[in-house]
């Protein structure tokens, strides 16, 4: 009984009470760079969420032989190897999205939420509660960009993924599109603005 | 020594390893990448061409070109890829010109980073006003001799002109002076070869 409290404890903590972007403000490179739509901010959440659990178990069953002196290295190889598949596969089977996201798929090798949970909790750990914890770290940061991307998606275009919500004055509605939604100071603004709320609320709780 | 060891055994087995997996999923997806970017480049050329119904790939002078043929065998013009800088990077576009080497066929926007809402309009479905048209159909059957100039803000006259997008004149020049340039190096390369068939 013990166990399974304690491995849900390791899935929910990363959606809310250590969220990696709103609690954390890890791996804001991507967070801001992204999310101009909410089908890019999902698929490159679910392409880190791929990369953390696989990593996460390949790294956790052999942690105990990895050598505490080049952990480091041995964890950036395996992410490495581990992102180069998601690009190729991404590449492979959805050849618009990869276009979309550019850069940004090979650069989460270098995304602090994927080394800081290994060094922090995987290397540390068994493989359910790595598994867990790699989990709802991956899906807290998938909402995350879900969430920014989706209003940002929203005031550029009166869309949310793709789905027309406010007709626009080109479409004879009354909403005029907010250019500067789509834009990159539009990333820090949302992301402000909701970390600003955010903070208000727990301060109160 | 004996850390040193272990320190070694374990980086060389997990290089080994990832270069192992890497290289076997790279082999599978590899076919299917390119056979998405031949589907584009396909699909390009068709929007350039609409005409075409078969072409044949062939570099000249460092230039690719594709000649393209209708279904009874006829020339139906030529497309290429003409690339050059943005405003804030470069701009990559397939281009198809006449066999008069004088009039396009149309152009189609390939890879460009412009502003959104501003420069990214050049590969937008936002009509233009007063030309009527979206900024990439006014390529459409243009003439690029003399070559292609912009005026702003008001309907082209000239059959070379095209009307370039409020706010955005940086990209609109530069995808001007891209095809200006391109066409003038490719028509040079086709006249070349003219001269030594004949």
């Amino acid at each position: 009984m013990k166990t399974s409290w304690q491995l849900y404890g390791d899935l929910i903590k990363g959606l809310w009470r250590e969220n990696p972007v709103f609690r954390q403000l890890l791996a804001m490179c991507p967070t801001l760079a992204v999310t101009t739509t909410a089908l890019q901010g999902f698929t490159m959440g679910i392409a880190v969420v791929f990369v953390l659990i696989l990593s996460g178990v390949v790294i956790s069953s052999f942690r105990k032989l990895i050598p505490h002196q080049v952990r480091i290295a041995t964890f950036t190889i395996i992410i490495a190897a581990f992102v180069t598949i998601t690009d190729l596969i991404l590449a492979a089977t959805f050849p618009p999205m990869s276009k979309a996201l550019g850069p940004y798929v090979p650069l989460i090798v270098v995304n602090c939420i994927i080394l800081g949970r290994m060094e922090a909790f995987t290397s540390k750990h068994p493989v359910s509660r790595s598994f867990m914890d790699a989990l709802g770290m991956g899906l807290g940061f998938t909402l995350t960009l879900v969430i920014l991307g989706s209003i940002r998606e929203l005031l550029s275009s009166g869309a949310v993924f793709g789905y027309q919500i406010l007709t626009t004055q080109a479409a004879g509605g009354w909403f005029r599109p907010w250019v500067i939604m789509i834009l990159p100071p539009g990333a820090f603004i949302t992301l402000g603005i909701l970390l600003g709320i955010i903070n208000t609320f727990s301060r109160k709780s | 020594m004996k850390t040193a060891t272990r320190m070694i055994t374990v980086l060389v087995v997990v290089g080994l390893f990832a270069g192992g997996t890497l290289s076997f999923v790279y082999r599978w997806a590899k076919p299917q990448i390119e056979a998405h970017e031949r589907e584009l480049t396909r699909q390009a050329i068709f929007n350039v061409l609409p005409e075409t119904e078969s072409y044949e790939f062939s570099e000249r002078d460092g230039v690719g070109i594709y000649q393209c043929e209708d279904t009874s065998g006829n020339l139906v013009g030529y497309a290429f890829v003409a690339e050059g800088g943005g405003y804030q990077d470069k701009i990559k576009m397939m281009v198809g010109l006449r066999p008069d080497l004088k009039t396009l066929g149309g152009i189609e926007i390939l890879y460009s980073r412009e502003t959104p809402g501003l420069g990214g309009k050049i590969d937008s479905e936002d009509i233009l006003q007063p030309a009527g048209k979206t900024f990439t159909e006014q390529f459409k059957e243009l003439e690029v001799l003399p070559p292609i100039e912009y005026v702003k803000g008001k309907k082209p006259t000239a059959p070379n002109q095209i009307q370039a997008i409020t706010g955005a004149t940086i990209s609109s020049r530069s995808v001007v002076k891209i095809i200006n340039e391109t066409v003038a190096k490719v028509t040079e390369i086709l006249k070349e070869e003219g001269k030594k068939e004949k």
